[in-house]
Order: C-alpha cells, then sequence, then structure tokens
C-alpha cells in the first residue's frame, strides 16, 4: 500500500462515516476553512492535517472508489476490517512521526528555514568561507539570520556550539530515520543537503512518507524547543500572532473586537450569514479567552456536551435530535469547538 | 595600482582583468556607448559590474530572466557587494517597495524590460542619478534576433527620459543584422564595438544521426555513460526531463539529476548547487538551466533534442569548457523530433486565426489586463499575448481593420524569420559533407580562421571523451551523526572525532 493510500483510510476511518468523504480529502490537503479546521481538531486527527499536501482530487476519487470496490471501505466510508489491519503498521508510523500540521504548518517552515539557514551560515563562518549561496532565497529568514548574527557577534562560535549539541540531542530522541532526513536535509560549508527525492532513494522509502516524516521531525523540534527557553532553538521559533485563523475568520474577529454583533458582521462584510457563523466557531476553537456563553447559555452548553459524550459521536444531526429545539446547529458547533479541547486534554493526561 | 586594478581586487578578489574585458571598462569608465559581443562564460558580467560600482550614480541592468538576475545577485551577495538589487513582477509588494526606498544608495539595479516600461518606475529613476544602462541579453531587442522582446523596444525611450545615460549592450550570440538593430534601437551613437568570435575552440561538435527514440535513447546511454562528466543533456520538456532522468539513473552509473520548471525553488536550488559543486555528474534539462550558471568544468552538452536555431544552440553548448579544457557537444537528431521546435515556435506567436476576437477582448481594457486575458481565457502564451499587447499599445489610433491588417503582417513576418532560423539549424544537423565548424560560424557571418584540433565528425574526429577519475563517489550512507559533524564543522574534524 502507499502512503497516500494509507493516509486516506486512516482519516476515513478517523472521520467514523460522519463526514463525506471528501472532508477527508480537505482534511489530509489541509485545507483553510474553517470546517476542516474544526474537523481536525474534533475528530483528534492535527496528525493528519495536511499530511498529504499535494494530493489532487481526481487522484483521491479513484483511489477511495478502488477501495470501494475491493470493499475496503464500507458504505458510509468506514474502513472494513481487512484494511484496518492492512492500515495499522501505518497508524503507528502517523502515531510515532510527531507530525502536527494544524499546529505547525505555518510556523514549522518558518523555523525550518531559519535553522537550515542559521547552520549553513555559522558552519561557513567557522570554516571560514565567506562567500556562499543561502539554500534558503526566503528573505524574511535571511534578515532573521542577519539580525541574530549582528547580536550575538563574537559570541557565534560558542552558540554554534551549542546549537549543535542541541541539535544532536534532538536528533537523538528522533527516530533514526527522522534523524537521518534533518541531517541530510541541511547544508553546510562543505556538505549540500539533499533534495527530499534523493533522501527518499537513499532511504528506499517513498517521497510522500520522507515529506511526512521530515515536517513530523520538524514539529517535534519545535515542540521541545517551545519548553526549553535559553536555547538557540528556541530563539529559532516565532513570538505572536494568532497564526491559527483563517485570514477572513481574522476579520470577522477584528469586527467582533469592535462590538459588532453576528448579523452586523454579515452586513458589514456583505457576507452570508452561515458563513459568520463558521467564523465564529473557529474562533471559538482557536482563542481560549473568546467566550460562547453570551452565545449560548451555559446550561444549553452543559446539556450539548452530555449528549455528545454519551452518544459518543460528533453528527450534528443525531446530536440535534437528542436535544431541546432551541439548540441550533450554530449553538452545537459552537459549543463543541470550544469542548474539543477540553476532552482533548483530558485524553492527553489519561496517556 | 590603477584604481581599476584596485577596485577589481577590493570587490571580486581578482588580481587583473582579462585582456579583452580591460578595454570595455575603460570605455565604460570614460562613458562610451559600447556594444559587446562576448561568448558565454566569459567573464562579462564583470565587465559592466566593475564600472558601475567604480562609477558614482545607480546603472541599470536590464535582464530578460529572472534566473538571470538571480545568479548575478547571488554572486555579487557571495562577494559581499550590497549595493545591488532587482526589482521585476515576481516580487511581493513589500520587497518591491522596500528596493525603491532604497534606489539612491543602490550601485547596480536589476530590472526586467517589463518594469522598465512602468511610468511609475521610470518617474522615480528621473529622481536620482543614473549613470550608466546595461542591457543584458542585447539580441532580445532585435526582431531579427533568436527571442524577440517587444518590451525591449521599450529601453531606447526610457534612456531618453533618463537624459541619456551612457549605453551599454551585451549579447553573446548576434548576427551581423541584430548587432545593426540593437544599434539602432538603442540610440546609440557610435558606439565602442567589441566583437568576438562565435567560435569556442575547445568544444568540438559531433551530430547523431539517429533513426528512432530508442536508438536516441540507446546513444545517449551510450554517451553519457563513456563521460566522465559533468555534463548537461538538453530535452524539450519537463516529463521527457523526468523520464530521461530516471532512464539515467538506471542505465549510468552516474549521479544524475533533473532540473527543470516544474520543481519547487527550493529543489532546484539544490540540485543547481549540487551540480555546481560536483556532488552531481549529469543534470538532465529544459533550456531554463543554465542561464547565468558558472561551472567552470563541464565536459559536455549533449543535445537529446534539438533547439530552434543556432543561437539558441550556441547559447546552450557555450556551457561546456569554461576553463578551457576540451570539451564537447553532440546532438541526437531524429527527423521526427523537428515537430517540436515548429510547435514551440508557432506558441510564440498570436494565432491569427484568433487576431479578430482577441482583438474584441482586448477592446478598452488595459495592457495587464489584455494579457491576463488572452493567457487564461484564450489559451495564449505568455509571448504571444505580449506580442499582440505591444502592438495594440504601439498603434492606439489604428482603426480595427487596419489594425488586424499590421499584426497579420508583422505575425507572418515574424513566422516567416523564425521558419528560416529554424531551417539553417536543419540543414546544419543534416549536412553530411562540410565542416560543422565553418557552417555554424557561417550563420553568424563569421569564417573559419583556424580548424582546431579535434574539430567535429565531418572532420573526421572522435569524441574526446575526459578519463574518468577513479575517484571514489561520495559515500551517501554516513550516519546521521557524522553528517551532523561535518554540516558544523567540517569533514576534517568530523573524521578526528
Amino acid at each position: 500500500m502507499l502512503f497516500q493510500e494509507a493516509m486516506i483510510l486512516i482519516a476515513l476511518k478517523r472521520l467514523r462515516g460522519e463526514r463525506t468523504d471528501a472532508s477527508a480529502y480537505h482534511l489530509l490537503t489541509g485545507k483553510r476553512s474553517s470546517q476542516t479546521i474544526t474537523d481536525a481538531k474534533w475528530f483528534q486527527s492535527k496528525d493528519l492535517f495536511g499530511a498529504v499536501p499535494a494530493l489532487d482530487k481526481p487522484h483521491f476519487e479513484s483511489i477511495t472508489a478502488s477501495f470501494y470496490r475491493r470493499g475496503w471501505l464500507e458504505a458510509g466510508g468506514v474502513p472494513g476490517a481487512e484494511a484496518s489491519a492492512a492500515i495499522s503498521p501505518w497508524e503507528k508510523i502517523v502515531e510515532e512521526a510527531g507530525f502536527d500540521g494544524w499546529t505547525y504548518r505555518d510556523t514549522g517552515r518558518q523555523f525550518w528555514r531559519r535553522v537550515a539557514l542559521l547552520i549553513q551560515t555559522l558552519s561557513h563562518l567557522y570554516q571560514q568561507k565567506k562567500q556562499f549561496v543561502p539554500i534558503i532565497q526566503d528573505v524574511q529568514a535571511q534578515q532573521w539570520v542577519k539580525r541574530k548574527l549582528a547580536a550575538w557577534g563574537p559570541e557565534k562560535y560558542t552558540v554554534m556550539n551549542r546549537l549543535y549539541e542541541e541539535m544532536a540531542d534532538c536528533l537523538h530522541e528522533l527516530k533514526e530515520v527522522q534523524a537521518f532526513i534533518l541531517a541530510y536535509k541541511l547544508t553546510g560549508a562543505e556538505t549540500l543537503g539533499k533534495t527530499t527525492e534523493q533522501i527518499a532513494l537513499l532511504q528506499d522509502m517513498e517521497k510522500d512518507e520522507i515529506e511526512y516524516l521530515f515536517h513530523g521531525a520538524v514539529h517535534t523540534l519545535i515542540k521541545k524547543a517551545e519548553n526549553q527557553p535559553g536555547t538557540v532553538l528556541h530563539e529559532c521559533l516565532d513570538t505572536g500572532g494568532n497564526p491559527q485563523l483563517t485570514v477572513t475568520a481574522e476579520k470577522t474577529l477584528d469586527f467582533i473586537n469592535k462590538g459588532l454583533s453576528l448579523d452586523g458582521i454579515a452586513r458589514a462584510r456583505r457576507l452570508k450569514k452561515s458563513t459568520i457563523e463558521d467564523h465564529f466557531v473557529e474562533i471559538a476553537g482557536e482563542i481560549e479567552e473568546f467566550s460562547i456563553d453570551h452565545l449560548v447559555p451555559p446550561d444549553q452548553q452543559e446539556a450539548i456536551r452530555r449528549v455528545a459524550a454519551s452518544l459518543d459521536t460528533f453528527k450534528l444531526k443525531a446530536l440535534k435530535e437528542q436535544l431541546d429545539d432551541d439548540a441550533t446547529y450554530f449553538a452545537i458547533r459552537l459549543t463543541l469547538a470550544k469542548g474539543g479541547k477540553k476532552s482533548e486534554r483530558e485524553n492527553r493526561s489519561a496517556e | 595600482m590603477s584604481e581599476k586594478t584596485e577596485a577589481l581586487n577590493k570587490y571580486f578578489g581578482f588580481p587583473s582583468l582579462h585582456d579583452y574585458q580591460e578595454p570595455i571598462v575603460d570605455a565604460l569608465l570614460a562613458d562610451t556607448d559600447t556594444l559587446a559581443v562576448l561568448p558565454t562564460g566569459s567573464g562579462k558580467s564583470i565587465c559592466f559590474q566593475l564600472p558601475a560600482l567604480m562609477k558614482s550614480g545607480l546603472t541599470i541592468i536590464v535582464s530578460p530572466l529572472l534566473s538571470l538576475m538571480d545568479n548575478q545577485l547571488q554572486e555579487l551577495r557571495a562577494k559581499h557587494i550590497k549595493t545591488a538589487a532587482a526589482y521585476n513582477s515576481f516580487m511581493s509588494p513589500e520587497e518591491k517597495s522596500r528596493v525603491l526606498s532604497r534606489l539612491s544608495s543602490l550601485k547596480l539595479l536589476y530590472i526586467s524590460p517589463e518594469a522598465l516600461s512602468l511610468p511609475f518606475i521610470v518617474e522615480r529613476l528621473k529622481t536620482i542619478q543614473v549613470s550608466m544602462m546595461v542591457v543584458d541579453e542585447a539580441h532580445c531587442i532585435s526582431q531579427w534576433g533568436h527571442e524577440f522582446r517587444t518590451d525591449y523596444l521599450k529601453i531606447g525611450p526610457v534612456r531618453q527620459a533618463l537624459g541619456r545615460p551612457c549605453m551599454a549592450a551585451f549579447t553573446a550570440t548576434a548576427t551581423p543584422e541584430v548587432q545593426m538593430d540593437i544599434k539602432k534601437q538603442l540610440q546609440m551613437d557610435a558606439p565602442a564595438e567589441y566583437i568576438h568570435s562565435v567560435d569556442r575552440e575547445n568544444i568540438a561538435l559531433f551530430v547523431r544521426q539517429c533513426t528512432g527514440e530508442r536508438e536516441k535513447k540507446k546513444e545517449m546511454i551510450r554517451l553519457v555513460q563513456e563521460a566522465p562528466g559533468p555534463g548537461l543533456v538538453y530535452v524539450s520538456s519537463r516529463k521527457r526531463c523526468e523520464e530521461l532522468k530516471a532512464l539515467l539513473q538506471k542505465e549510468t552509473s552516474h549521479r544524475v539529476e533533473a532540473y527543470h520548471g516544474g520543481l519547487e525553488n527550493e529543489t532546484r536550488l539544490m540540485i543547481q548547487q549540487q551540480f555546481l559543486h560536483g556532488d552531481l555528474d549529469v543534470v538532465v534539462c529544459t533550456n531554463s538551466f543554465g542561464m547565468g550558471l558558472n561551472k567552470a568544468d563541464v565536459e559536455f552538452v549533449l543535445h537529446y533534442h534539438f533547439p530552434k536555431d543556432a543561437e539558441s544552440y550556441i547559447q546552450e553548448i557555450g556551457r561546456a569548457g569554461r576553463d578551457g579544457r576540451q570539451a564537447w557537444a553532440a546532438v541526437l537528431y531524429l527527423e521526427d523530433d523537428i515537430i517540436i521546435p515548429q510547435m514551440l515556435m508557432e506558441a510564440e506567436l498570436p494565432p491569427v486565426n484568433e487576431l479578430g476576437s482577441a482583438l474584441e477582448t482586448a477592446a478598452g481594457s488595459s495592457r495587464a489586463e489584455i494579457t491576463e486575458e488572452l493567457i487564461n481565457r484564450m489559451g495564449w502564451t505568455e509571448t504571444a499575448a505580449r506580442f499582440l499587447a505591444y502592438y495594440l499599445e504601439k498603434y492606439p489610433e489604428k482603426s480595427r481593420g487596419g489594425l488586424l491588417e499590421e499584426l497579420e503582417k508583422q505575425v507572418q513576418q515574424r513566422w516567416f524569420e523564425k521558419q528560416k532560423k529554424l531551417k539553417a539549424m536543419i540543414q546544419w544537423l543534416e549536412n553530411s559533407e562540410a565542416c560543422r565548424r565553418r557552417l555554424l560560424l557561417q550563420v553568424f557571418g563569421e569564417a573559419l580562421m583556424k580548424r582546431p584540433e579535434p574539430c567535429c565528425d565531418m572532420c573526421g574526429h572522435r569524441i574526446p571523451f575526459r578519463e574518468h577519475q577513479r575517484a571514489e563517489k561520495e559515500k551517501e550512507t554516513a550516519p546521521w551523526e557524522t553528517r551532523l559533524q561535518e554540516l558544523f564543522f567540517g569533514r576534517e574534524r568530523a573524521k578526528h572525532e
């Protein structure tokens, strides 16, 4: 089975038939829509969000169609017993990869650019080679490195040694193949980096999987760096901002902060009310300080959570049927968006 | 030490200029208009970079290709020359405004011809001192040239608007009629001319007649395997690029990669660097590779598909043997391949039967909108769309009928020129009697003065493969711990620990 195929099955398994197949596609390609972002959270699939970014829709559809034909997917889009057995080694890979596209897709890219360029630059300076072509062309990363070097001054070689130790430590904690990928992706004064395809060839693995493992390794590095202030890797992190919101939800948030109501925002932005509702759901899930109490009375929230827990489902229709008529779909979605975080926390501590 | 030598030393770390570079630098320092036809890889950029750095004020360098700009900028940055920047449509608005805000502190500004013709850019340039204008790949200005770019025709008027600064035109390939055209369009008065032969004596020339795709592939594998490299294999499309790369990886012992416009930026840069540093032996590429790439030790350039004219051919094989060592170029010629340059040429011109509806679409729109419409809605190539947009702008008051007539005439004319050039290329490929070098030079109005040895297959010479150096190829699979040490501290220290 190919990496893509395994990922599709895992995504469909996670969605439990409560979403359309297309939702799995959007999840795997990391679509920046409120619905997909919320799905990733509800179904605890942040590790699949953007896992196969280059997958195209026709290809996705032909793969699922063949799974249906072979009976690997049952009606309703849930993997059957045979498929479930086949994907279990892949589930282990996902579990161990440390990938979290939901949280780190953008910050991860930037973090890696900084680390890669910093290592290339320091290694050239250390080996007294002054001329080189930066392997990272991103202007922001280049300026960041420039600023850092100026700030460190003569201390930069100490910084380099520390960075080396930190990298060595981090790579030791990774899986062997992930350590290999990171070490071979990087460029130094004498050693040029490899492309993903070249690494895939060396490891005799698929390019897509190498790509996933690579990002997983970067995300693991970030998670570690976040908890270790004072390290060089911690300095490579970006601080500030609400990177998780879609641009359009960000705008809606601006309006909320100005004191506009949901209807008022829809009018001001000339968007459908349902679109603004999507944004509210996204914001509720993202911003902890955003209270939904004025939108959903606390006792209704309580009821929704209770029913969701007892039915063990996120299927909105099933929930709605069990609740009073005044619990709207919007209220349910808002509550689940807020609650998702809570249940996830519980899961984590139970591990 | 002269001021010139001092500057050369300071900026580039070279002790002296080549004999042919010296007079060009002198001419430009003396503000003399200059036309230079120099073979590729002969260090032409330093001829204008050095005077630009020495003069007060800004030098504008018009460059047709993003990759060319990038390469030169990278080289300058690597030399810690920070007073250079680029301006083109691929940059973000922030990057653009950053460049414009520091115009007065810049010495070199690389700019695309499209950007240079924007009125607000010209206005900005008027507020600072422009001491020199350089046109790189100047053959693009001539409709007799092999890559006519309508935007190049606006450089002359911009020069006028900026108070006629000194003008320098550089190209590697220009037939005598193209040279005339360059001087005229750029309004150069009695320029100093430095015309070098297009002949590269150390590149031996070969053509292999093939009867089918299978034979071509076999021949390619044989030649590539026998040559130690480094080498380039030119093909016409991204798809074929990948296909032949896979074939060569499988069938030869070389380290082979593909390079084409479909790859991610980072991957492209990586492959270019790997080739430059000797981590790769062969790159299978489309003609987007190698523009401005300075690798001195390339052994061969193999054309799996031949280019559309002799000028492109000269330019592409010019990437071999820049260090002066013996090198070779070979074309695998299959008669059926003629369809490839034909289609390419067709796509570069507006389809005559669509001109009418294109004019309808264009009515009342701005230039940028027109080009976009034509590309997206009518499926034209960018070159074809630009062609139309240019003539619309040139004849604003012509009636629709008159315009249509003019356009048809222009398209026919261009088509005719292109066909003529392609025919010359085919004739050269199919030639089975005369010296290939002599024939190639003829296209550029040159006579062969001295026949090198080896010269070409027609002169009875064989491909001068270089000796294989049985140096151990890099062990790719060092454990990551070693690799990480190497990255930071270099191989030596990594070895000791």
